[in-house]
């Protein structure tokens, strides 16, 4: 063995050393030096709330930190973050407004921890709404889905009128892309993203041989009509859709209806499980009047219970201007459960509201109950009173 | 376990002899040695003698992915303590040696590691340390921070 020079254990402090003296030889890489797939790499591992402090390093930093090769090898190395997107709409918007939830990463951390940085300033930037480019589309169709990194917004009503138009919002670059529209147009129709197909159901117009659900195949980007349900389900009222086990499932308070994906069959009077709005680690949590309630779906013959210790919460929650006749959503991301509402004050001098949300962290106790406990409840957004919280969404991005 | 011996030879001359397992969690040497079985001194041009012998001590510990957690969180341990022996400049170069050598883990070590470091600094620090050349002009790099002012308290703004 020829071992005579032991690796150099090199000490310097990385902040009082000079810079590297000018990359003269291949001996002393610098970060921009790196073959692109490496740097590509390092930065992919980094939380998204980090990039526009890092897109402020160079113009190569800020054009990786946009690629498609960065968001590629986001998926691929597995550090994709499941990221909040809300829209929302006020009659004095020319566009409905979207917006991501963005947190301050450095707010986490302890100032000592970070060695050098300039004393920050008291007041810290706490969770906050960030617009994203809007679509020239003014749908607020209720029929918005999650696939993959990306939302579709399908159909209409676009001015109050039905539409067949379907457009799409990368989340990765924050740009909005033309999917195939529909083979009909539709208003208030509702969706849902099963096994790579988008479903997509009633919303039509009354009129004789409308297909009245239709499924796009996201990989093919073709629409198919389904088979025609009977007459009852045709005339249901939907208000919620949900796919639970290969089965869509959508209705109303009273009925809930099914479509077998598999068997390409309808169903009516299905037992009702909608409640379900999220799923954390296969238990299923749902907003019901004014109750976060769960459901263990590991267990056969469950029921749903309420959320223990969270009486606080709700007492801020109606404090807050939360109401059941306000909209509140209820999404989970990173394994916490994320609670969203419109604050609607009566006394509001400004015709303002604020939007509201609450961070809930689950724990299992034993004995079978499972505790929420709020971290933090803050405002996100100030907006018009008129103005309608539509859209709550998390995309893994 | 095979106890054959493979001689490595660094770009400088440094040579360092190895058993087969451990040359063959680099898989340029790996895919060598699939060629021909016959090789046993394989010279390495694109890396150092101090760098591979770092290199060549990740392979050693690594050489038995044990699948027991103890054993997975012993190794990560060590990884943790060997990457702090590294200063940037050293760890830009051992990731190159990686990549060129082709040792997956070690270069998904480093890259974490140097990930880890960036996220916490200042761009001016980053653009320091990492030695990245600042290519914005000042109104560009106004304009590239009032489109995420929103991300930015004062405190981040770089002084006069």
């Amino acid at each position: 063995m020829n071992l005579q020079v032991e690796p150099p254990e090199k000490k310097k402090t990385k902040n009082s050393s000079p810079p590297q003296s000018p990359p003269s030889s291949s001996s002393s890489p610098s970060l921009s030096s790196l073959p692109d797939e490496i740097f590509v790499n390092c930065l992919a591992r980094i939380s998204r709330s980090y990039y526009p402090t890092l897109s402020l390093v160079s113009k190569s930093f800020r054009s990786i930190l946009s690629s498609t090769e960065l968001f590629a090898a986001r998926s691929h190395i597995g550090s994709t973050e499941q990221c909040v997107y809300v829209c929302l709409w006020d009659r004095s918007y020319q566009f409905p407004q979207w917006l991501r939830l963005w947190v301050n990463p450095n707010r986490t951390l302890a100032n000592s921890m970070i060695k050098k940085r300039r004393k920050k300033k008291k007041k810290t930037t706490g969770p906050m709404l960030v617009p994203i480019t809007s679509s020239n589309f003014t749908s607020v169709s209720k029929a918005t889905v999650v696939v993959g990194s990306e939302i579709y917004v399908i159909g209409g009503p676009v001015d109050s009128e039905p539409s067949s138009t379907v457009r799409v919002l990368d989340c990765c670059s924050h740009t909005w892309r033309d999917a195939p529209s529909m083979t009909i147009v539709r208003m208030n129709a509702l969706a849902c993203f099963h096994d790579g197909k988008i479903y997509v159901m009633g919303g039509c117009q009354g009129l004789e041989d409308e297909p009245w659900a239709e499924v796009f195949d996201t990989k093919t980007k073709t629409w198919q009509h389904l088979p025609e349900p009977d007459t009852e389900v045709r005339k249901c009222s939907i208000y919620s859709i949900a796919e639970i086990e290969e089965t869509i499932q959508f209705g109303n308070v009273n009925e809930t209806y099914a479509y077998h994906t598999k068997q390409c069959k309808w169903e009516s009077r299905v037992k009702q499980k909608l409640k379900s709005e999220c799923m954390i680690e296969n238990v299923s949590y749902g907003y019901w009047n004014m109750r976060l309630l769960w459901y263990d779906n590991d267990l056969q013959k469950d029921y749903w219970k309420r959320l223990e210790g969270l009486d606080s919460l709700d007492e801020m929650y109606m404090r807050n201007g939360g109401s059941s006749g306000n909209t509140t959503k209820l999404v989970s991301c990173g394994g916490k459960l994320l609670l969203l509402w419109e604050g609607y004050m009566k006394h509001n001098p400004n015709n303002r509201k604020k939007i509201w949300c609450a961070e809930i962290a689950i724990e299992k106790r034993d004995g079978g109950g499972v505790w929420g406990i709020v971290e933090r409840v803050e405002v996100l957004h100030n907006v018009p009173i008129s103005c309608q919280l539509l859209h709550c969404l998390v995309v893994s991005v | 376990m095979s106890s054959n011996k493979i001689v490595l030879t660094s770009s400088d001359g440094e040579s360092f002899e190895v058993e087969e397992v451990v040359a063959r969690k680099l898989q340029i040497v790996g895919h060598m040695l699939e060629d021909d079985c016959v090789i046993n001194e394989i010279p390495l041009q694109n890396v150092t003698g101090d760098i591979l012998s770092m290199v060549i001590e990740y392979c050693k510990t690594h050489v038995d992915e044990e699948e027991s957690e103890e054993a997975q969180t012993k190794l990560k341990t060590w990884d943790e303590e060997f990457m702090k022996k590294f200063d940037i400049k050293t760890l830009l170069q051992i990731i190159l040696a990686a990549n060129y050598l082709n040792v997956k883990g070690l270069l998904d070590l480093v890259s974490q590691t140097i990930a880890d470091t960036i996220k916490d600094y200042t761009p001016e620090q980053i653009r320091e340390v990492f030695g990245v050349e600042n290519d914005y002009t000042e109104e560009e790099e106004a304009e590239v921070r009032k489109e995420n002012a929103w991300a930015f308290d004062e405190a981040d703004t770089p002084k006069p």
